[in-house]
């Protein structure tokens, strides 16, 4: 522990993995419950984030379920896994591809805003969509655990410090 | 592309400017056997409030309206000309908030969340954008491009504001 950036490094990587962890479980109600509820002329259904994605994709507009897809399960998970997967390496302290990983947590870094486009979704469906019994949207409470999932992954992906992927000793790249 | 300091700085302005219009015309038409229902930027966020899921209003609120002008006007005062003296003394509170901001601030998802419940809602009920939501992509597209060409962790300290700033480091 001769280390000076032994206890810095420590703290960065604990408070992140805290909250990845959070982050990760909850995840689970986010994708379990449902988070909009459409009625449109008497019939009532409620969908999640899976089986909205799937209902686009019923409906033909492909393009645009690949994108809620993609912005709502894919990144969500591929984040955790690649926050993950820095703070193992990290943590076992062997020599790193600090370059390569540098760059990984700049990717990272970069996806995580566009998990938000469920909860936007969420809220300007909400606003626009009140025509009595004709058709109503309403949220339901996997939205509000999806944004805090998102939300915890955002502050996770900033307490990690991509410093810690570098060796002490070595200056850090400009 | 990255743009020079002083395109930057106009970019900002032109956010700020483009975020009223933004706010305050109509997002979109929406109609369903004759009734007519005008959505404007914060209709979701107050449905939200009203519907009892106040953090997510709270949320929605931040990262698409407020924390984006915040970061216009830290990316326009942090990017001013260096003549405008009592604007460029001590930043760097700041531009660490700008940095923190940065990552809470956006507006582009927004603007895409709009496009997918567009195409979502197409076939139930009939849909008119309105000039607000244009306003409001030209808002988030200046500021990716004000926010692209600023530098939010600079490795050097900032240079004196005497005039001789030679753009971002880097």
């Amino acid at each position: 522990m001769r280390n000076p950036f032994a206890n810095a490094r420590f703290k960065s990587t604990a408070t992140a993995a805290a909250l990845a962890l959070t982050a990760a479980i909850m995840l689970v109600p986010a994708n379990l419950l449902p988070v909009l509820s459409t009625e449109t002329s008497g019939s009532n259904r409620s969908d999640t984030i899976f089986s909205g994605a799937v209902e686009l994709w019923r409906q033909g507009l492909w393009a645009i379920a690949a994108i809620v897809f993609t912005a709502s399960i894919l990144i969500p998970v591929l984040k955790l896994a690649g926050l993950g997967w820095l703070l193992l390496c990290v943590r076992r302290g062997a020599p790193l591809d600090s370059r390569r990983l540098t760059r990984v947590y700049a990717a990272l870094d970069f996806i995580g805003r566009w998990s938000m486009l469920d909860v936007f979704l969420a809220a300007f469906l909400t606003g626009l969509v009140q025509f009595g019994e004709f058709s109503t949207v309403t949220p339901r409470s996997g939205i509000v655990a999806f944004a805090s999932a998102v939300v915890l992954t955002v502050l996770a992906t900033q307490a990690f410090d991509p410093k810690t992927l570098w060796p002490a000793t070595q200056p850090l790249p400009q | 592309m990255r743009l020079g300091r002083d395109a930057s700085f106009v970019l900002s302005i032109t956010g700020l400017v483009l975020a009223v219009p933004a706010a305050l015309l109509p997002f979109v038409r929406a109609g369903k056997l004759g009734d007519e229902r005008i959505s404007h930027l914060f209709t979701g966020v107050v449905s939200l409030w009203t519907g009892g899921m106040r953090s997510l209003a709270v949320l929605v609120f931040l990262c698409g309206g407020l924390l984006p002008l915040a970061l216009l006007c830290a990316l326009a005062i942090l990017q001013a000309p260096a003549r405008i003296r009592w604007l460029t003394r001590d930043r760097w509170l700041l531009r660490r908030a700008a940095r923190v901001i940065e990552h809470w601030s956006i507006p582009e998802v927004q603007v895409l969340a709009v496009l997918v419940a567009l195409m979502k809602l197409g076939s139930l009920v009939d849909i008119t954008i309105g000039p607000g939501f244009w306003f409001y992509c030209a808002m988030a597209f200046s500021l990716l491009f004000a926010q692209r060409s600023f530098d939010f962790a600079p490795s050097a300290p900032t240079p004196a504001p005497d005039g001789a700033h030679a753009g971002n480091p880097l």
